[in-house]
């Protein structure tokens, strides 16, 4: 059963979206922090960045973080989640983190510290850095139920299209308890269907938990996608591509 | 959100939530009973109009604000500098802003009196000082900007800071009257600025956790759940001095759900005072209550 695609919320903004595709809004965004020597300061889990316009408006428009309001227009601030902020340092390379001190954390220190916050940190950052880099804007889900939520393109302009779960697995067997029962999986498939209309799962093999603690594991460490969906026979017996209708 | 624009809103408006889930959530209570009746120059309708503090369904996607708009307009709203600016000059010693110029009516309800001054946490600093409502000086007469108080922010004691300080604010921005958990308003001998409990001086209740100094500035990993703020009802009679019992107390949560025991533990300690939990999550606050539940026996 096809599902209807992406659905922009206004007109022309499939153009927009085309117009602007995510990996160039990406390759500026790094370009402009690098330039700028942009760096982000570590208060717990959040990282707060400073930037110049320029980058603010790339960080928005490629959907990085959350923006803080303030009364300057020179400056702008930004609050990181830990994966937006170790996908910058690490992945993208294009901002520095620093320590309430004013001192720079290298990458491994960064690693440890998220890790030491949040036991499932490295799995969803894995997941996290999946998504991103095929260019998906990735959102939390949190409230919805979900780690994350995915868009095509700015979630301005088009709605979402998973809701993505993240499990790790050893060995084929998943490791944990999410969806291991029904209850769980039909609550995650409902919540999904009002955000996103398709759970996405992403399970990630996670390598023995003791060597999670180095940064090298990210690299051997794989994501298998799979897509949950509730097939309803009672709209499935016509023989062409049907709209789910989603009022059920 | 009145009742003809959810009807514009589309088939999404069909899935709103008549009422508020056993879940309860501040943010949708809001809508209803609860009006800021102090402290209306906080401009809580513009913040709320840009992207902030406006309640939504819970169910439906967040708004997101376009930046692919071609008037290149600043996407957040700069908020006025008011008239009416408080000034507040930084004491390192007391790790608090003492207030030397009071401007407006957010005094009656924020800030603490030591000694016959008024002081201010980090948080109220910040919370004003994003408002235009405070300017934050330092002991050489240099203004703070804002970038430098979202560094003292960070740079503070209190708990993990920046989510410490999303907690308050947004209780503040609704009206809520809201104070460090275990601090008393008013304080005539200045024995300590913070942690100490005089039950001599504070009117009410508190709750026998302690939160001492020696823990706020090792800045340990505190990882008993323990109380972060007094919240209080929006009061325009609010007075400093007869407070009264807070309506509940703050509790800001880590990484997971607390387990029963720890609910159960810190309900004992508080004395019958209400609890309420706030996760705050990729810049988003929620509040929860975990509840003792007793059914009535059916007929």
């Amino acid at each position: 059963m096809e599902l209807g695609g992406p659905r922009w919320k206004g007109k022309g903004f499939e153009d927009i979206a085309q117009a602007n595709p995510m990996s160039e809004i990406i390759s500026r965004l790094q370009t402009s922090l690098t330039q700028s020597e942009a760096s982000a300061t570590l208060s717990g889990c959040t990282a707060l960045l400073e930037s110049e316009p320029e980058a603010a408006e790339l960080l928005e428009r490629a959907s990085f973080g959350q923006k803080i309001t303030n009364c300057n227009d020179d400056k702008h601030w930004f609050q990181l989640a830990p994966e937006e902020s170790f996908y910058l340092c690490h992945a993208l390379k294009c901002i520095k983190i620093l320590r309430k001190d004013n001192t720079l954390m290298d990458e491994s220190e960064l690693w440890n510290h998220f890790g030491s916050k949040r036991k499932t940190f490295p799995e969803v950052y894995k997941a996290y850095s999946h998504l991103r880099l095929k260019n998906w804007v990735v959102r939390s889900g949190t409230h919805y139920g979900a780690d994350f939520v995915a868009y095509r393109h700015h979630p301005a302009l088009v709605h979402a299209e998973y809701a993505v779960l993240v499990i790790p697995e050893k060995d084929g067997n998943v490791n944990n308890a999410r969806l291991s029962q029904w209850s769980d999986l039909c609550c995650s498939l409902r919540l999904s269907g009002s955000v996103a209309k398709t759970l996405l799962v992403l399970h990630v093999s996670s390598c023995d938990r003791r060597d999670w603690s180095s940064l090298s594991c990210l690299e051997q460490v794989t994501v298998e996608e799979q897509i949950i969906r509730r097939w309803i026979p009672e709209r499935s017996r016509e023989d062409k591509h049907v709209e789910v209708d989603e009022a059920h | 959100m009145t009742s003809s624009s959810s009807l514009a809103a589309g088939p999404s408006s069909q899935r709103r939530n008549t009422g508020c889930d056993s879940i309860d959530c501040l943010i949708s209570l809001s809508h209803g009973s609860i009006k800021p009746t102090v402290g209306t120059d906080y401009g809580i309708r513009s913040m709320a109009r840009n992207g902030g503090l406006r309640a939504k369904d819970d169910e439906e996607e967040e708004q997101h604000q376009n930046p692919f708009l071609f008037n290149n307009k600043s996407l957040t709203s700069r908020p006025q500098f008011r008239s009416e600016v408080s000034k507040a000059h930084w004491d390192e010693e007391m790790d608090m802003g003492e207030i030397i110029e009071k401007k407006g009516s957010i005094w009656t309800t924020t800030g603490i009196i030591r000694n016959g001054k008024l002081y201010c946490h980090i948080e109220e600093i910040l919370f004003l000082a994003e408002r235009g409502a405070l300017i934050l000086t330092s002991a050489d007469g240099k203004t703070f900007n804002l970038g430098d108080i979202y560094k003292k922010v960070i740079a503070s004691n209190l708990g993990s800071s920046w989510e410490y300080f999303q907690a308050y604010r947004h209780l503040k921005s609704l009206g809520y009257i809201v104070k460090r958990h275990d601090i008393p308003w008013t304080l005539k001998n200045n024995r300590s600025c913070c942690g100490s409990n005089s039950p001599s001086e504070t009117n009410g209740r508190t709750c026998e956790v302690e939160f001492g100094i020696s823990d706020l500035l090792q800045g340990m990993q505190i990882h008993d759940l323990k109380p972060a703020f007094d919240v209080y009802l929006p009061n325009s009679k609010f007075k400093k001095s007869s407070p009264g019992d807070p309506s509940f107390l703050l509790c800001l949560l880590r990484e997971d759900p607390p387990s029963r025991s720890e609910v159960e533990n810190l309900e004992k300690k508080c004395d019958g005072l209400p609890l309420k939990f706030c996760y705050v999550d990729h810049g988003r606050v929620s509040f929860f209550s975990f509840d003792k539940g007793t059914l009535p026996i059916l007929p």
